[in-house]
């Protein structure tokens, strides 16, 4: 007959959370946002198909063969079939109205006007189907301003190959060491977007389920289903199964997004490449930073849940429970905003102070073993701070909760809450 | 079975500056229906919490069923608190077993009990809706099963008639009587006279943090309730009345209609009136010694009724 009475508020409060429609669709959210990173830009790439256009060129020279030259070369941006139609002169206005019927009538996707003036200066127009394709009229632009370029330096007797090749960009890359090896190429500038994408995790995950756990708390308070809880158990008891169950959801949604994540680490640039794109740059994170992650998120959300449920217990009333809101996210705020702080130099002596302080540590520690910049005697003596304010966070949010959670009408003093607490 | 189901000495609970228990003593034995009557505010919710450790009193001895209240003594209780609620999304018999598994009932065991007590309070056809549903009076009824499913040996219920309409109150007084032939014991809280006065073997009267009265409702009666007489007047006239107010063998009248029951002044002999106002010409179709109500004891005692409702036989 006996169980462990806290294991069912765990369990409660678990299915409670993940029963919702919220959960449901905060789960998808993480997996779509990764899709939509690795694949909708090679999806993109793929829709575009062949541009045909038709450049005009009324410059009567060869400027527009260049154009079409550069257009249909070899490009990652787009692919283009150009052909140039040299108009009579003074008649250019009657061939570009047959190619804009041409391209109203979906025979051509548009037309590149070269005026005679191009080379002075005058402007050159590209009306197309897809003229608000970005892409598609940056590829157009820059063929434009490569085959002028290159007249004006031969105009000016240098040679545009010699000029290109001395201008050429030096070739670089970011490499990331850690103690597992060296990082792909590119992976520096990806180890920094994962990190960053992190922090935002841990911010918005601790500060949306600790609102979870505070509203939890207020709206048992507010019904009156906590005296009839209390009779069973120990308010300590409702208290940490509340907090762990709501815990246990959150991380239950955190580990689908890690392990999709992984499937895209492992087969994303097989997908991508399946479906003719290019592979965003991936990190290479060593796993020993995927366990300190783990470890400082679950410390740290049950270091601010179990502060957000003693200051449910506080409020007496919507309003109240907003102030209270606002309390607990401060601490948190500081850490988010010194993540930024840290990231430009991860060994400063803020990075090391942020470290080793347990309301600033749960995203300052995991982002610093992201970035392969914090020794392992830091992540263990911030751990073990970590783990030990949580402790003492629990025990006195556990009788703070016990002795208000009964409380009705004005809220008590800071010193009058001390002595119960204390007397508790 | 030596202990009795309650024990309490000189407990004190304050609240800042109010006291609201000052030094309570009452002993509930095992098997008794038990009543906390008392105005509000007079400690009687106060009292039932720190019975179950809801709250922690700040000085006094508690013992439920022969132990320190705590965990394992947690389990043979069952409770009803007077403020009521339940978690609103969670359906009917969802709720019922989560509450027996938190009292240490496995969802197999509490099964077939939980489909028993929603037949017998007319809810098993909404056993798979959601709490928020449910009228108030339903909700009510949900929770007084929460309180028993589990077969406590010590029920507590707090106001439980409080919000329920008058079929549910009888169905609700049935029920009660049905535990109390189980050798249960049941321990209710209420500040309506007449609902003490049905259904309790066993009466503490509070005020103002203390026991006024405690102990076997035939006794409290019988040492605390004074001496009665019940009149009925024909005819009735202000004049009777009048004579039967001067009478020197009445200390108090209670009047409710045309009945009137008297409290005897000390020492005073009912053979006495009874001469005097036949004498004094007053009309009289009944004249007995009446056995005290608890309301009388409460007015003997407490001195002003806790509310109307149920006043005077």
């Amino acid at each position: 007959m006996s169980r462990s009475r806290t294991w069912t508020i765990v369990k409660r409060e678990f299915l409670a959370t993940t029963r919702t429609k919220g959960f449901l669709l905060g789960t998808l959210f993480g997996p779509a946002i990764m899709a939509g990173w690795i694949l909708l830009p090679a999806l993109f790439a793929e829709s575009g198909g062949t541009r045909e256009v038709v450049v005009i060129d009324g410059t009567r020279t060869d400027l527009g063969s260049a154009v079409a030259e550069q257009l249909t070369r070899d490009s990652e941006e787009m692919a283009f079939a150009a052909r140039v139609v040299a108009p009579p002169p003074g008649d250019a206005d009657s061939v570009r109205a047959e190619m804009a019927a041409k391209t109203a009538a979906g025979e051509i996707d548009g037309y590149v006007w070269l005026p005679p003036g191009l080379p002075a200066g005058e402007s050159a127009s590209y009306e197309a189907r897809h003229a608000t394709n970005l892409r598609e009229v940056r590829s157009v632009r820059s063929a434009i301003d490569d085959a002028v370029r290159q007249a004006r330096l031969r105009a000016a007797g240098i040679d545009a190959s010699t000029l290109s090749e001395a201008l050429r960009p030096t070739p670089f890359e970011a490499r990331e060491v850690t103690a597992e090896g060296r990082g792909a190429a590119a992976s520096g500038e990806a180890m920094m977007m994962t990190a960053i994408i992190a922090v935002f995790v841990i911010y918005f995950i601790i500060l949306l389920y600790g609102n979870n756990v505070l509203r939890g708390v207020r709206e048992e308070k507010e019904n009156r289903v906590v005296e009839i809880v209390l009779s069973s158990i120990r308010a300590e008891q409702l208290m940490a199964g509340k907090v762990f169950g709501i815990g246990g959801a959150c991380l239950l949604q955190v580990a689908i997004w890690v392990a999709v994540a992984g499937l895209v680490a492992a087969f994303g640039e097989d997908i991508v490449r399946a479906i003719g794109g290019q592979p965003p740059a991936l990190p290479d994170l060593p796993l020993s930073a995927a366990f300190v992650y783990v470890f400082f998120f679950a410390g740290g959300f049950f270091l601010y849940a179990s502060i957000y449920a003693a200051l449910g217990s506080l409020a007496t009333s919507g309003q109240d429970a907003q102030n209270m809101q606002f309390a607990a996210m401060v601490p948190l705020m500081v850490a988010f905003f010194m993540a930024f702080g840290v990231m430009n130099d991860p060994e400063s002596r803020l990075a090391v102070v942020a470290s080793l302080i347990p309301f600033t540590s749960l995203i300052v520690v995991p982002l610093r073993a992201i970035l392969g910049a914090i020794p392992w005697s830091q992540v263990v003596l911030s751990a073990v701070l970590l783990a030990l304010t949580c402790w003492g966070t629990l025990w006195v949010a556990g009788r703070i909760y016990r002795v208000t959670v009964l409380a009705t009408g004005q809220r008590p003093s800071v010193r009058r809450l001390w002595r119960w607490v204390r007397a508790s | 079975m030596g202990s009795p189901a309650v024990q309490i000495r000189g407990l004190r609970k304050e609240y800042g500056d109010t006291v609201a228990v000052d030094g309570l003593d009452l002993v509930v034995p095992r098997g008794a229906t038990y009543a906390l009557l008392g105005p509000n505010g007079s400690g009687k919710t106060t009292t039932i919490r720190t019975l179950l450790r809801i709250q922690e009193p700040d000085a006094g001895e508690v013992r439920v069923l022969g132990e320190e209240p705590g965990p394992s003594v947690r389990d043979r209780i069952g409770y009803l608190p007077e403020e009521r609620g339940l978690y609103p999304r969670m359906k009917v018999r969802e709720v019922l077993t989560f509450l027996a598994e938190l009292k240490g009932m496995s969802p197999r065991d509490s099964r077939p009990r939980i489909d028993g007590w929603l037949d017998r309070v007319d809810l098993s056809e909404r056993a798979d809706d959601r709490v928020q549903t449910l009228s108030k009076g339903m909700q009510q009824k949900l929770q007084f099963v929460a309180a028993v499913v589990h077969e406590p040996e010590l029920v507590i219920l707090d106001e439980p008639f409080s919000g329920l309409d008058p079929i549910n109150q009888q169905a609700l007084r049935e029920i009660v009587a049905e535990i109390h032939t189980s050798e249960r014991t049941i321990l209710f809280s209420t500040h309506i006279i007449e609902h003490a006065e049905r259904l309790c073997d066993h009466v503490c009267i509070l005020s103002h943090g203390r026991a006024v009265v405690e102990g076997e409702v035939g006794r409290v009666k019988r040492e605390h309730g004074g001496r009665h007489v019940g009149l009925t007047l024909d005819p009735w006239t202000p004049e009777s009345v009048a004579a039967v107010r001067a009478a020197p063998e009445v200390a108090r009248v209670h009047q409710d209609g045309h009945a009137i029951v008297l409290s005897l002044a000390d020492g005073a002999d009912p053979r006495a009136l009874l001469a005097r106002l036949v004498q004094g010409g007053v009309g009289l179709i009944r004249f007995e010694v009446v056995e005290p109500s608890l309301h009388q004891v409460f007015l003997e005692r407490v001195g002003a009724p806790p509310i109307e409702e149920g006043a005077l036989v």
